[in-house]
């Protein structure tokens, strides 16, 4: 029996509305995310990959600004048309994010350790006391930072870029989360740092038991880390399967371009291909 | 008979800057951010500069086009030392090295119109142009960038990413210089986006002539693009050659870090 999926989200859609005319940014969203299961969500700037991971918790502008339609069951529950103060308890206890940029994720006058205590403290009201610190040092020991005790009494300027990401996740992991949304986690970052990252995220998932929706622009990094991957462009889904049957046959031309695109070591060429000859190429055929 | 001297030599170039917290009492020591740097670019090519954040690319690069303090080396213009002009004496050799920086949402100025904005060089290095030819000037570096001359009346906000990006290159065209730094041009741009800019600079390297000093940290890119690669590792060079033998046969263990953290797939 295939595992009951720990999120299944149906025809999902947003819509935002400015000066009386509606924009679509998604439509038709659909994918279950198992437990344990790392999906990618791979497209460009603008394909809505981004804004259909902020609607599962509807971290967005509310309504009639924002509407958002369709179906979200997180363990069963319907997270769509939940009232803001139930959402409110959904967001960093049950699903979790870290975004690109860690350094404007954090607040600069605060330590890192109070900001993570300020989540515990928010999310887990059985942790009280001398737990809070405890759980907050242990969190920052589980991301691979050294001096735990040190990090937590550091400001966010006083860390690096790589670090930073790494109090993030540590900040999303205190409050246990089922689901971590990690939107570009590495972009901003080192190639050697991403490479740090991405294996952070792969050990998390393997000793805990976490799902991670990981939205990237960069199918390179999809092809090391997620077992499926969902293909995005101009707010549809315009593939979806495991990693390795989209790699290696994409069956869609926007994806066979997003995958032609990517520079890669040892193959010296003239040009690089680019996303446009392809379609164009694509759509002649 | 003697080579032709290259187009831009950097020798021992050192840029040191004082750590915050040194007083009259203490002596801290300098951050040193480039720390005896040297290599040249010869006219017409490209010469890729790899490393992490920190590694003092990024400097080095500043450097060239005066944009860093010099604390000592030089750099020589076809065999003329520039490194240590004051700004106003520099004022020809801005025209002859331009730069292209990472941030196409930061570098330009949001008030301004896209003719604006390409008009500003032209008007300190060739206040003689007439406003007419300003725009006719303007109207061919945005068709040489695969942008539409109609579109010089519109504001950045207006473009995309690699729109904008387009946009910091023909602004560095715009004087015709002979050397343009390149500082991370196309890190912030999709993937699929950053292909189309790396092709444009492929083509008009072919066609103007122009010299690259390319700063990255994709190494990918970094390979397709370059004649000659450096590796920079805390403010000195650990690694110099052609990009086959650089990425396909490092000998220095960092450069071979940097590889294996590259996703293949």
């Amino acid at each position: 029996m295939a595992s009951e999926p720990l999120l299944r989200v149906r025809d999902l859609g947003v819509t935002f509305r400015s000066g009386g005319a509606d924009t679509v940014a998604s439509s038709g969203v659909t994918y279950d995310l198992a437990p344990g299961e790392i999906l990618a969500v791979v497209g460009e700037s603008g394909s809505g990959k981004s804004v259909s991971a902020l609607a599962l918790t509807r971290l967005l502008p509310a309504a009639p600004a924002c509407r958002v339609t369709g179906s979200v069951l997180l363990e069963g529950e319907e997270l769509v048309g939940l009232p803001e103060e139930r959402l409110a308890k959904v967001r960093g206890k049950r699903i979790a994010y870290i975004f690109q940029e860690p350094g404007t994720s954090m607040n600069p006058v605060y330590t890192i350790g109070f900001q993570i205590a300020e989540a515990v403290k928010a999310h887990r009201p059985e942790v009280t006391g001398a737990d809070v610190r405890r759980t907050v040092e242990a969190s920052l020991d589980a991301v691979g930072i050294r001096e735990p005790a040190r990090a937590a009494d550091s400001y966010p300027h006083e860390l690096s870029g790589g670090m930073l990401q790494r109090a993030m996740i540590a900040m999303a992991l205190a409050c246990e989360p089922k689901v971590l949304v990690a939107d570009e986690p590495t972009t901003a970052l080192d190639v050697t740092i991403q490479k740090q990252i991405m294996e952070l995220l792969a050990r998390l998932r393997r000793e805990r038991g976490m799902s991670i929706l990981l939205i990237t622009h960069n199918f390179g990094i999809v092809a090391n880390t997620a077992d499926n991957v969902l293909v995005m462009s101009q707010g549809r889904v315009v593939e979806q399967g495991p990693v390795a049957r989209v790699m290696s046959a994409p069956e869609h031309p926007y994806t066979r371009g997003l995958i032609a695109c990517i520079p890669r070591l040892g193959q010296r060429r003239r040009r690089l291909p680019t996303l446009e000859d392809h379609l164009r190429e694509s759509a002649q055929a | 008979m003697n080579a032709p001297a290259p187009l831009l030599e950097v020798r021992d170039l050192k840029v040191h800057y004082p750590r915050p917290g040194a007083g009259w009492f203490r002596k801290a020591e300098p951050v040193r951010a480039v720390d005896g740097v040297s290599f040249s670019v010869p006219r017409g090519r490209t010469v890729g500069l790899v490393g992490e954040s920190g590694s003092g690319k990024t400097t080095t690069g500043r450097a060239i086009v005066k944009l860093a303090p010099v604390t000592s080396g030089e750099i020589l213009w076809e065999g003329r030392d520039i490194g240590r002009l004051s700004s106003r004496a520099f004022l020809p050799w801005r025209k002859k090295v331009q730069m292209v920086f990472q941030d196409p949402y930061g570098s330009l100025n949001p008030r301004s119109d896209i003719l604006a904005i390409l008009s500003e060089p032209l008007e300190i290095h060739f206040p003689e142009m007439s406003r007419a030819d300003r725009e006719a000037r303007c109207a061919e570096l945005l068709r040489k960038v695969g942008l539409k001359p109609e579109q010089m009346r519109r504001h950045p906000h207006e473009f995309s990413g690699g729109q904008r990006q387009r946009i910091g290159i023909a602004r560095a065209l715009a004087v015709q210089p002979e050397l343009i730094v390149c500082d991370e041009p196309v890190s912030a741009l999709d993937v699929s986006v950053q292909a189309s800019v790396v092709n444009l600079l492929q083509d008009l390297q072919e066609e103007l002539g122009v010299a690259y000093l390319f700063i990255a940290h994709d190494l990918a890119v970094v390979e397709h693009i370059s004649h000659h690669v450096l590796v920079m590792e805390k403010g000195v060079v650990v690694e110099q050659g052609s990009p086959e033998r650089i990425l396909g046969a490092p000998t220095h263990p960092y450069t071979r870090t940097l590889l294996d953290a590259v996703p293949r797939f």
